[in-house]
């Protein structure tokens, strides 16, 4: 290794100088105003990575939207915001107040009484009974008594005339 | 804090800090000089972590809602680039995340990637084919290039070769220290620079 080789820069060096953007010492700066070698090799390094750099910026296609400041809120717009937000506010109580209002309506319609018990204690209720009496029977019993009687004055013959037996073939 | 739709109290070269202060403060004309001046970047730095013009754009609208609804909490205006590119990389791995419990479905994604892939290569909506092809293979390299980088190598690396950030920068983005950026991107360079397949790639394409 001759004496002009040990003294060059060695590439960790260039490495860091390149790195730290040009920040060196001044025995660095001192040989590389008088070394070409050194001062190719750390500009070729820092000609690659700017190349680098400006094809990077070529090889990224433009952007086809741009950051648009959101609109600033002004005065009238708080103020509609909050009349909103009690109109929203008086909904949502209302609806809880017909709920609240319909629950317990809703529950006093009918208070412990439940639709087995209903039939056998109306029973006991005269105007219940005469009510089923009148539902089996379609016919009041005066009425029933007066066909009876009137049934019983009838002549067979007569009826026998109206309406002859099936087994009597005097009309065949 | 009141909004205000004025132009911030200085001139138009007025440096990102203090365009950040007066955002910070609510004006909403210096966070819409802010996203002027950083959308091209924080755009193309999403877009090199995603390799997608589409998410690149969602995240990228993401990014900055969120730099807009948490400005307030920015302590230190000189800093909005690094938090901002705090929240961008926050972002990204997010994204990935998402990806990742995707491709557990991977026969249903396949084809889907196969579909998008048919429907829009990189670029091709304002290119022709042949500068799809060519950004293909130019990312498909650098990929490959990255492949042998650690994962906080490689973004160690993007951050300070692609995304030209200074190293005190990245170690505010990363939340790691000086030297610990130091020590990741010394590898990560020496890897690159034993790359001569890549290299030589790269000065090929060379205009």
């Amino acid at each position: 290794m001759s004496a002009e080789a040990a003294s060059h820069l060695s590439e960790h060096r260039i490495t860091r100088i390149v790195a730290d953007d040009g920040a060196m010492h001044v025995s660095e700066r001192t040989h590389l105003a008088q070394c070409d070698a050194c001062r190719n090799a750390l500009s070729a390094l820092e000609n690659d990575l700017e190349q680098m750099r400006q094809q990077a910026v070529k090889a990224t296609p433009a952007p086809e939207r741009h950051f648009v400041l959101p609109a600033a809120r002004s005065e009238r717009h708080r103020i509609s915001r909050r009349r909103w937000g009690w109109a929203a506010a008086g909904s949502v109580l209302s609806v809880a107040l017909v709920t609240i209002v319909l629950w317990v309506g809703g529950n006093n319609r009918l208070p412990g009484i439940s639709p087995t018990t209903l039939p056998v204690a109306n029973l006991e209720d005269p105007a219940m009974i005469k009510a089923q009496t009148l539902a089996v029977n379609a016919l009041p019993p005066a009425y029933l008594a007066l066909s009876e009687s009137l049934d019983g004055g009838y002549d067979k013959g007569f009826i026998d005339f109206l309406i002859p037996p099936l087994d009597d073939d005097s009309m065949s | 804090m009141v909004a205000t739709l004025s132009p911030p109290p200085h001139d138009r070269d007025t440096d990102v800090s203090q365009l950040a202060a007066a955002a910070r403060d609510g004006n909403r004309f210096a966070f819409q000089q802010l996203v002027t001046l950083m959308e091209p970047k924080i755009y193309r730095m999403i877009f090199y972590r995603t390799r997608s013009r589409e998410d690149a754009e969602d995240i990228c609208q993401d990014v900055f809602l969120k730099a807009f609804r948490s400005l307030k909490k920015l302590q230190q205006p000189e800093r909005f680039e690094s938090w901002l590119y705090r929240i961008a990389v926050n972002r990204v791995t997010d994204y990935h995340r998402r990806q990742k419990f995707r491709s557990l479905f991977s026969v249903l994604n396949d084809n889907d990637k196969e579909d998008d892939a048919q429907a829009e290569p990189p670029g091709e909506r304002d290119t022709g084919p042949i500068d799809a092809i060519v950004r293909k293979e130019f990312w498909q390299k650098v990929q490959t290039m990255l492949g042998q980088l650690s994962k906080m190598e490689q973004e160690v690396f993007i951050l300070r070769f692609l995304d030209e950030l200074g190293i005190k920068e990245i170690a505010e983005v990363l939340h790691k220290s000086e030297s610990t950026v130091k020590t990741h991107l010394y590898r990560a360079l020496g890897k690159f620079k034993t790359d001569t397949a890549f290299r030589a790639f790269i000065k090929e394409a060379q205009p």
